[in-house]
């Protein structure tokens, strides 16, 4: 059964401008694959995807719910009672869906990434091939996928991310606009019908203004100096492979489509660049210039403790502003086009053989480095968690039955099985087939290391990144998982969550910034949080936390807490893991003549087993660590 | 499934050491297959799906990572069975990989489970079904090409054993190189028919090389020097296997069979040992693996005093 979902229109939705020119470019090509929409508690993300309907059409969009499994998704024979006598056809499955439609994902974060890999890979090839539990098929798809993060950084592996055409971070609106969107919702509520009414003659003039852009696609060209643009922006954005060249091209070229226009300008590949680029920027400078703003705040804050809060505070708000200002030109890029394109245009560096940059306000995200953005990172494994391999006629610990091996193993006795009425096919005990899933106990590195200002002192921070090193190096040829929350300054961050790639983890330890003061509280706390959102996954993933620290903390769970506040802060989340009764050790980190032993205290809260850093030499480190895992896995 | 419209093999812009690893393989499929890694993007796939214009009757077939056991393997027949109440063998990919190429995209990503029935398989060039009641054999010789990023997850070590060659690919710096596959993807994307038909000439010229280099490897000489060279470098490289020397003299014979000589040379030693060396060398976990390796087999060369 299936109910009208009504939906606000896209055009009744205030502002959101880039979120809509995002949908538009989809809209009009296909060939861009996808619209990633991220935003932390941002207003309206979803409302506005659903609106994606009224662009393409009613029956064009469907939606994926997070707690698929593995039959919806594939497909699955038809069990009706003409199983037997007929071709068995197969039944439903998402990826079907895509041949013409457009799949939305909400909270794209909580998805299985098996899943969206999968989705996204068989979109940019434009086929699906399907092998699985008898069934063999292939077929091609032109649909695409709008998927929608609560969290900035989605933490989406990069090979999925990179599938993605288009990426849009959606901001929070401001007070006013806020309003506004309450306002017509509320509307909405009251009386739906009237609202679409109102909408629904501009409604149609858009849906056909996206229809005719579509046709026009095949007919726009891009001449060659702004094929040479293309490229020069995706070296200069530092993109890897040729994804962001062709995406760029192809959200151009819609752009263009959208604007009635037979070639490409520059203009078109500008604004197109906001969406194609920002998920691709590997570019070292914009990086770097990143990270040590970072870094220079977190220094500055600790010379200056009196008035640090105030005035971090002051620096928010403008930058806050700023960056408001900047974003606003080019908003309304097709709604507004004349000045949206005066306004870019400002921006836009383009001349023969001149050195080309990007636009100043593109919006960054940090791939694989210490992000800015996002502190709260949930975890996404490539492993392919759960999947149904293969069958077994013993029984998993759970009555997991495979009815098409079932009945693969009973089919030869059908002929001369005595047939009870009203059942197709007579199944007796020796026929049933159990699902072998690909699951193990995974063990998981969850690393918490301090990088505050004392590590700064004798050498101390190398000494742990050899000890971290030492341990990854183990952790790699274990296959093991390995996650990294660093904290300093004002606050802890999971520089990574769960995961394999520990080139990942080896390069932010590189890049790991020094300074600041010593939230351990948070960064206990955020170890924590590292492995419940693991475990939501992977239920029998086993977590092994290592703790690099000298229990010096001053900063607590709250801001302006006393030294001792901040110690009693971080016991009491230590004691949260002795509860748990997790495996923690912690390495105190601690030199020189004058100890004070809180790390010992600590880990005494924690539950946790304690060894001091000067300790710890080379090989018996590994060995220590490799008999720890061997008694947890045991 | 066969895709009337696949981008030519000879419109791929660059890539050289990848096209010419598969190549090899077309010409030989004794080598022992390739595996190609690479960032994200960089036209990997494309690569292999194109190579099926290479050959009359060599087909790519695809074995994606979702697969189950059956459908690798084959297994009973159920349709047959329910109605005749008999047995018969429903085959599975590695019976259609037969004679073909095997094509895993993403092969780091394979199941375990998976990728121990694969290996079984390669190694013995049979495929031997006994489950579900069937007991069937059959032949399964294919060339296991695989395409992996390496940013997200390593490959298991017997899996990489398995392959003869390997290739590191790169995205384009270049903004000319780059211009130039936009251009010509555009152009496919556009109409397709007319983009093939463009590369007509090239792709039969590349066709007819293949075939001139399959005769040529019938009746290739090696002289013993060669051997001694392939000798000293894996000695010099503190390989233990065999296979390394193997496969090394295969490729060569290979090489040079393609430039169209009945004669080895030390050259095409060095050429074979850069597809057949990288990944069969020792590294530790963290080095940044290609450049590295590439020194490492520079340097051995380099030391080599056996000459003609």
């Amino acid at each position: 059964m299936k109910e009208t979902v009504r939906n606000l229109p896209f055009l009744a939705i205030p502002e959101q401008e880039k979120g809509k020119t995002a949908l538009k470019l989809l809209a009009v090509n296909p060939r861009l694959n996808g619209l990633l929409i991220v935003g932390n508690n941002s207003f309206g993300k979803s409302m506005l995807a659903d609106s994606f309907q009224d662009l393409v059409g009613e029956n064009q969009l469907f939606k994926i719910p997070i707690s698929l499994t593995e039959d919806r998704f594939y497909g699955s024979y038809n069990l009706d009672t003409n199983f037997l006598e007929e071709k068995q056809n197969i039944q439903g499955g998402l990826l079907r869906k895509l041949k013409y439609q457009v799949g939305l994902i909400n909270q794209v974060e909580l998805l299985d990434e098996m899943y969206l890999f999968e989705m996204m890979d068989c979109v940019d090839k434009g086929y699906v091939r399907i092998e699985r539990e008898g069934m063999s098929e292939s077929f091609k798809i032109n649909g695409s996928i709008i998927a929608i993060s609560e969290e900035e950084r989605a933490n989406i592996s990069q090979g999925t991310l990179d599938r993605f055409g288009l990426y849009v971070n959606i901001e929070h609106s401001d007070n006013s606009t806020r309003e506004k969107i309450v306002k017509q919702i509320f509307e909405f509520i009251k009386n739906p019908e009237k609202v679409i009414a109102s909408f629904s003659e501009k409604t149609n003039e858009l849906k056909s203004s996206i229809a005719k852009a579509k046709k026009r696609l095949a007919d726009i060209s891009i001449p060659d100096q702004q094929i040479k643009l293309i490229a020069q922006l995706n070296v200069e954005a530092g993109s890897q492979g040729f994804r962001g060249d062709i995406f760029l091209a192809e959200a151009a070229k819609a752009h263009a489509a959208l604007r009635d226009v037979k070639e490409v300008t520059d203009q078109d590949i500008m604004v197109a660049s906001f969406y194609v680029l920002p998920h691709r920027l590997t570019n070292n400078k914009q990086i770097d210039q990143e990270l040590n703003s970072e870094r220079n705040n977190s220094i500055e804050s600790d010379q200056d403790e009196t008035n640090h809060e105030e005035r971090t505070n002051n620096q928010s708000l403008s930058n806050e502003n700023t960056s408001f200002d900047q974003l606003n030109p080019n908003t309304n890029a097709l709604n507004n086009e004349e000045q949206a394109f005066d306004s870019v245009a400002d921006e836009v560096i383009v001349e023969t053989n001149k050195e080309v940059s990007l636009p100043t306000n593109l919006p960054i995200v940090l791939q694989d480095s210490i992000s800015k953005i996002g502190k709260r990172g949930k975890t996404k494994s490539l492993t392919k968690q759960g999947r149904h391999v293969k069958s077994s006629s013993k029984p998993a610990h759970n009555l997991d039955i495979d009815i098409y091996a079932t009945i693969r193993a009973a089919a030869p006795f059908q002929k001369v099985r005595p047939k009870k009425q009203d059942t197709a096919i007579s199944i007796v005990e020796s026929d049933l087939r159990y699902k072998i899933r690909r699951r193990g106990s995974e063990v998981s590195f969850i690393f918490i290391v301090d990088a505050s200002k004392s590590m700064h002192a004798e050498k101390r921070m190398e000494l742990v990144k050899g000890t971290i090193f030492t341990l990854l190096k183990d952790a790699y040829k274990k296959r093991d998982k390995v996650a990294m929350v660093t904290f300093q300054g004002k606050e802890a961050k999971i520089a990574l969550p769960v995961t394999k790639s520990f080139d990942l983890a080896q390069r932010l330890l590189d890049k790991l910034p020094i300074g600041g003061k010593s939230p351990l509280a948070q960064g206990l706390q955020s170890g924590l949080e590292v492995y419940l959102s693991a475990k939501k996954k992977n239920p029998e993933l086993i977590p092994l936390f290592v703790v690099w620290t000298d229990g010096k903390a001053n900063v607590g769970l709250e801001l302006h807490t006393t030294i001792q506040q901040s110690i009693d802060d971080s016991l009491v989340v230590g004691k949260k893991y002795k509860k748990m009764e997790f495996s923690v050790l912690v390495i105190d980190t601690e030199q020189g003549y004058i100890q004070m032993q809180l790390a010992a205290d600590l880990a005494n809260a924690m539950g946790a087993e304690y060894i001091k850093i000067t300790d710890l030499k080379g090989d018996n480190f590994a060995k220590y660590i490799s008999n720890k895992r061997n008694k947890i896995r045991s | 499934m066969t895709y009337k419209h696949r981008y030519p093999f000879t419109a791929i812009v660059g890539q050289e050491n990848m096209k010419l690893a598969i190549l090899l393989n077309i010409i030989n499929p004794k080598i022992g297959g390739v595996l190609i890694k690479g960032e994200k993007g960089t036209a990997k796939s494309t690569a292999v799906r194109s190579i099926s214009d290479l050959m009359d009757g060599l087909e790519v077939i695809d074995l994606p990572l979702s697969i189950t056991e059956d459908r690798l393997l084959g297994t009973l027949d159920m349709e047959y069975a329910i109605k005749h109440g008999e047995k018969k063998f429903e085959p599975g990919i590695l019976y259609y990989a037969d004679n073909n190429i095997l094509y895993v995209d993403e092969i780091n990503l394979l199941d375990d489970s998976i990728i121990d029935s694969l290996l079984d398989v390669a190694a013995m060039g049979v495929n031997t079904i006994e489950r579900d009641g069937i007991s069937h054999s059959h032949s399964s010789r294919f060339i296991l090409v695989g395409t992996m990023n390496p940013e997200e997850g390593e490959i298991r070590p017997q899996l990489l054993d398995r392959f003869g060659l390997s290739v590191d690919v790169f995205g384009e710096k270049n903004v000319k190189d780059r211009m130039l596959v936009i251009e010509r993807r555009l152009a496919f994307e556009n109409n397709p028919s007319a983009f093939i038909q463009q590369y007509h000439l090239e792709q039969t010229t590349l066709v007819e090389k293949i075939h001139m280099a399959r005769e040529i490897l019938k009746d290739i000489e090696i002289s013993p020097f060669i051997y001694q060279v392939v000798a000293e470098l894996s000695i010099e490289l503190g390989l233990e296997s065999h296979r390394a020397d193997i496969t090394m003299i295969k490729t060569a014979m290979t090489i040079a069979a393609f430039d169209g000589r009945k004669q080895v040379q030390r050259e095409d030693i060095s050429q074979a040992a850069y597809l057949v060396l990288p990944h069969r060398l020792r590294q530790a976990p963290f080095d940044n693996s290609a450049n590295n390796a590439f020194d490492q087999i520079k340097m051995a060369l380099s030391t080599i005093s056996v000459v003609n």
